[in-house]
């Protein structure tokens, strides 16, 4: 009885103590309105509101970055790649070991199951990049650029593309991630394909993703896939992917809508890492121009373009994400002193070797060696060291024809490349051939939309034949220019030159010590009265920043003469500075174009400062313009 | 765990009388369930509570067993994702106490559903007592805004206690570098032990560029493991002993993989991430080349590829930074042929790790011992080795005199002298010493590599040599 007792108290006891906790369970629960999914059961999970709608934005954001993504197929329909659609009208970005296989011309699959066809724009040989452009819609689905330089870390990614082609209905295959690695560098296969400052993700990375976007947990592109480290496990994902940083491609962005074929930077000088692992320079050639700006061997540069630069890597990075040409600002230390300067990049291959190279890759149909990471080397390597490319090619050419068991490369083949399709119609139309550039169709574009934002702030087409301008240096004394199509004169406190235009302007360089001043002036008239049409040969050279500002400025690049002026218009369409450079690999002459007025219904600077390397030659305050507009007929 | 849901700091120690009496419940509850689904479960439940150490009850949310678990929801609810987190979080400062609520709730239902088909006991009553007193106390603490930072801090605080080894390599297969991680303020890095260590000059770099020389220790053969130590004073390390015991490592639970796979990074620049579950644990049956591996105990087995090179002594992290295990070499499955992708659990190497550390490890004796009178030698032990023509030839056996102890122990030629007496012996020269420290009178214990096949052999002179 005892015992049953007992027994009934603890029941009582329990029973109540359940009770209780039961009612003020339930009371929490119908607060927290989230009941917990019991297992047994096996009742559907009941997931907070949040993660819900984490999941559903997620869902939607892979939703929308599958319909930007391309699927590239050569002209046949053979091999090919993937891409991302970041323009309205068309332009998509991928790898130029993607579009070389595939030559001027290209198809590209859309998710919504359509084929279009597509020109190839600009190349960027030694980043990997392509631009090409879709034709036939105005209104193409397309992904923003994100600013690759925040990515952290750990950040979540996705990649979208075609991996071993397997959407025939150009439906891209996802594959999600998280960043592993930012600021990587991987050398360069020849001077070609560099990956400088490169994203690693460990999301999936196969043959056919090259060219694909690395989308960020928003949908915007963060970078191109084109690269993996492959070497010991076959040509599939090992975890290790390498994309080009999408603010890398920015900087090229300009060159690339430009139709050019752009090569990247290099400083003219080589770094090695010194006892404490600082980049150290150890040998710089005397005709750069970091040479001319006082950096000298055994100098520790600081930073670079606004970044640090703790190590030869870095270096690196910046070099191999920075077109050639840019100014940027460099810093470096000797035996403790501090300098800080502007340094202009040269570039990594001369001319006609990037076009032999270019030239190599693209008509030999042969989709080009994967890239593999080199062995680490000490210096960037020498120009001429390049020309191995050409000579390796063939090589590959042969090694299939023994009959080889084919490996599947970035790009995948093509089976075996049929008749040479006719281009089409439409492309014909937007595509234009001219050494040196990709398409010169494109740069005729950009250059008319430049000219024509400059043009819309007034015209000087009827201005006089002779421009007078008085002027008053910074010490007071009086500086009077005279220029025209024939002659040009400057009246300064030091001298008074005269000069005669003939066909060799490389010739003048006067006044003394302005690098040309005169010649530049004259330059700047011809083309404002003028304009590209009838200058001669201008052409778009891309976007640049000019020192002082942030944001990058159009360039217009004329030729005449034996001399070359860049002229740089900021984004409402002023311009902003000239630079005249002679052959000779001297610093050029800048004049620099500010305090614009209206003068006679134009608009005229009132300040103008000439400038030459590091120096100061004259700053002219525009007193008087006389440019006096012909009365009309 | 679904450990997304952010805790209030401030519940203390109060929680930990109620925090051990909820374990023994749930232990006596366990006991009492007949289905595997329902045992899981518990199991959870307690290992969620004892996972949680010291950290407040609120970050208790026990993953459900069910197989259906949703991959969505599993991924969005990954406390490594910075921008869900943060979505979360929004959410978080309101309904963080909300994983101990469900808890609770589960008890109570469990417990409501087993008393119509068992009966109750002191312990039931007592229990839930537990849970009435764990309960209140969370409706005491106030739950606090959530650190953004939480999962990025796991990661940065991953790469800061990963090293850079470089040594010997550099022909074609054998890369001169691997990984480490430090394992003591004072500099103990704990790497996989390879032939990368063969030289002299061992580099270790930092994460944050220093790069220092880094002595071996000592090295465990058999798991593969080497110690080194750096000069550095209070550095940021993985401490062994804090981290889970491997039957507290679910199988699914979220990991991440530091390593300087590819040697991708260089100087400063942090080490590569990767993430990836425990997609199980079991025993090692792994070959290099067609030998087998000397350790054949258990592994954590990862789906992310780990097995890449230079990835050998990672990190192997869970989403609070705490190190699970040791990324280990390259090596195949023995059935299937497979790369694994493994680690070696950190609470497996414990023990062998701090003898190595702590220079009781088997290693090559750098101090000077006593000599024995009558010591062996390697002409009365019947081994000749190669010509001893390099600073440091590799000890390979090249003949052994018939009817001798070696050869009555089974010593062979080629066979590559690794320890004697659990003493690295890595030279010609070292093995002569060694051996010449041990008295003629006792047994010489030789550590042998056979291909890749690791042997023990004992000799002992008494058997021919007689009495000379």
């Amino acid at each position: 009885m005892r015992v049953l007792w007992r027994d009934k108290a603890v029941r009582l006891f329990a029973a109540g103590s359940c009770l209780a906790v039961a009612v003020v369970s339930c009371a929490l629960i119908v607060a927290s309105v989230v009941l917990a999914d019991d297992p047994v059961t096996n009742k559907p999970l009941d997931v907070p509101a949040d993660v819900l709608e984490a999941e559903a934005k997620r869902v939607a954001v892979i939703d929308a970055a599958r319909n930007r993504t391309v699927a590239i197929f050569g002209q046949g329909g053979q091999g090919g790649g993937s891409g991302v659609l970041i323009s309205a009208d068309g332009y998509a970005l991928s790898n130029f070991h993607v579009t070389s296989a595939c030559g001027d011309w290209m198809k590209c699959g859309l998710a919504d199951g359509k084929l279009y066809d597509a020109v190839i724009v600009g190349i960027d040989p030694v980043g990997d990049v392509a631009l090409l452009k879709l034709l036939g819609r105005d209104d193409f689905p397309h992904a923003e650029l994100a600013d690759s330089d925040t990515v952290r870390v750990g950040d979540w990614v996705f990649c979208s593309g075609n991996p071993f082609l397997l959407a025939t209905d150009f439906k891209p295959t996802v594959t999600y991630g998280i960043v592993s690695g930012v600021g990587r560098y991987q050398y360069p296969d020849g001077t070609l394909l560099e990956y400088a400052d490169c994203i690693q993700t460990d999301a999936a990375i196969n043959p056919g993703n090259s060219g694909g976007p690395l989308f960020d947990a928003t949908g915007k592109v963060i970078g191109i896939n084109g690269r993996g480290s492959f070497e010991k496990r076959g040509r599939v994902n090992v975890g290790v992917g390498y994309a080009i940083s999408i603010n890398q491609i920015k900087r090229f962005m300009g060159q690339l809508r430009g139709g050019r074929i752009v090569d990247h930077a290099t400083l003219g000088a080589t770094v090695s890492s010194d006892d404490q692992w600082r980049p150290r320079v150890d040998s710089i050639l005397e005709e750069s121009d970091a040479y001319h700006r006082g950096l000298r061997y055994d100098d520790i540069i600081e930073s670079l373009a606004g970044r640090r630069v703790a190590s030869v890597n870095a270096v690196k990075n910046v070099l191999g994400s920075h077109p050639k040409g840019w100014r940027v600002p460099i810093v470096f230390r000797r035996e403790g002193q501090r300098f800080e300067t502007h340094v202009r990049l040269a570039g990594v291959h001369r001319e006609a070797e990037l076009l032999a190279m270019v030239q190599a890759a693209t008509t030999d149909a042969q989709p080009p060696r994967r890239p593999e990471p080199k062995k680490p080397e000490p210096k960037k390597p020498e120009p001429n060291e390049g020309e191995k490319k050409p000579e390796d090619a063939p090589k590959d050419g042969e090694k299939k024809g023994e009959g080889d068991k084919p490996k599947i490369p970035l790009p995948l083949p093509g089976i075996a490349v049929p008749k040479k399709p006719a281009m089409p119609e439409d492309v014909r139309r937007q595509y234009e051939v001219r050494s040196g550039y990709t398409n010169y169709h494109f740069n005729k574009l950009e250059r008319e939309r430049v000219w024509k934002a400059f043009a819309a702030r007034g015209s000087f087409e009827r201005t006089a034949a002779k421009w007078n301008v008085k002027g008053m240096l910074a010490d007071e004394s009086l500086a009077l220019f005279e220029f025209s199509e024939q002659e040009a004169t400057a009246d300064l406190p030091a001298a008074l030159s005269r000069v005669k235009f003939t066909n060799d302007l490389a010739a003048n360089r006067d006044p003394e010590g302005s690098g040309g001043l005169l010649v530049a002036l004259h330059l700047w008239q011809r083309l404002l009265r003028l304009g590209p049409e009838k200058f001669g040969q201008v052409s778009y050279w891309g976007t640049a920043p000019v020192v002082g500002q942030k944001e990058l400025c159009d360039v217009l690049v004329g030729v005449q003469g034996g001399v070359e002026a860049r002229f740089y218009f900021a984004a409402g369409g002023e311009l902003v500075t000239m630079e005249l450079f002679t052959d000779d690999g001297t610093d050029p002459c800048e004049i620099w174009f500010g305090e614009y007025q209206e003068h006679d219904g134009l608009r005229l600077p009132r300040r103008l400062e000439v400038r030459r390397g590091d120096g100061v030659f004259a700053a002219v305050k525009v007193q008087e313009w006389r440019v006096a507009v012909e009365k009309s007929p | 765990m679904s450990t997304q849901l952010v805790a209030p700091r401030s519940l203390g120690s109060s929680t930990s009388d109620a925090r051990s009496r909820l374990v023994s419940f749930l232990t006596q509850r366990r006991r009492g369930c007949a289905e595997v689904a329902e045992k899981k479960w518990w199991d959870n439940c307690r290992n969620a509570i004892q996972n949680a150490g010291s950290a407040p009850l609120c970050y208790i949310l026990p993953e459900s067993p069910k197989p259906q678990w949703s991959s969505a929801r599993a991924s969005i609810q990954d406390p490594f994702s910075r921008t869900v987190r943060e979505s979360t979080v929004v959410g978080s400062s309101k309904s963080s106490p909300r994983p101990l609520h469900k808890l609770c709730a589960l008890c109570v239902k469990k417990l409501t559903r087993s008393t119509s088909t068992k009966t109750w006991s002191f312990r039931t009553a007592a229990a839930l007592f537990i849970l009435y007193f764990a309960f209140f106390i969370s409706l005491l603490c106030v739950p606090q805004a959530a650190s953004a930072a939480d999962s990025a801090s796991a990661i940065d605080a991953a790469q800061r206690r990963v090293v850079k080894v470089y040594g010997a390599g550099g022909a074609s297969g054998l890369e001169a570098y691997q990984t480490g991680v430090l394992i003591s303020p004072e500099g103990h890095v704990l790497t996989a032990w390879s032939y990368v260590l063969d030289t002299d000059t061992v580099a270790v770099v930092l994460h944050d560029g220093r790069r220092l020389e880094g002595k071996l220790v000592g090295a465990d053969p058999k798991l593969e493991l080497a110690v080194l130590k750096i000069d550095v004073r209070d550095v940021a390390y993985f401490d062994l002993a804090k981290s889970p015991a491997l039957d507290k490592i679910d199988v699914g639970s979220r990991v991440l993989a530091v390593s300087n796979l590819y040697n991708v990074a260089t100087g400063d620049e942090p080490a590569s991430v990767q993430r990836g579950v425990v997609a199980a644990k079991a025993s090692l049956a792994a070959r290099r080349g067609a030998y087998r591996t000397p350790y054949t105990g258990s592994v954590l087995v990862i789906d992310a590829v780990t097995n890449n090179p230079g990835a050998a002594g990672g990190a192997l992290v869970d989403s609070r930074g705490e190190l699970l295990g040791v990324l280990g070499k390259e090596l195949r499955s023995q059935e299937t042929n497979a790369w694994l992708n493994y680690a070696l659990p950190a609470s497996e190497i414990r023990a062998a790790v701090a003898e190595l550390a702590a220079g009781r490890g088997p290693r090559r004796s750098e101090e000077k011992t006593m000599r024995p009178e009558q010591p062996h030698t390697l002409a009365g032990l019947g081994l000749v080795l190669v010509p001893d023509a390099l600073p440091k030839t590799p000890p390979y056996v090249d003949r052994v005199r018939e009817g001798s102890p070696a050869a009555m122990a089974g010593v062979r030629p080629d066979d590559l002298v690794i320890m004697i007496d659990d003493q690295l012996a890595p030279s010609c020269l070292a093995v002569a010493d060694g051996i010449g420290r041990i008295d003629r009178a006792d047994k010489v214990k030789l550590t042998l590599m056979r291909g890749e096949e690791l042997i023990e052999v004992t000799l002992e002179a008494g058997t021919t040599e007689g009495g000379r």
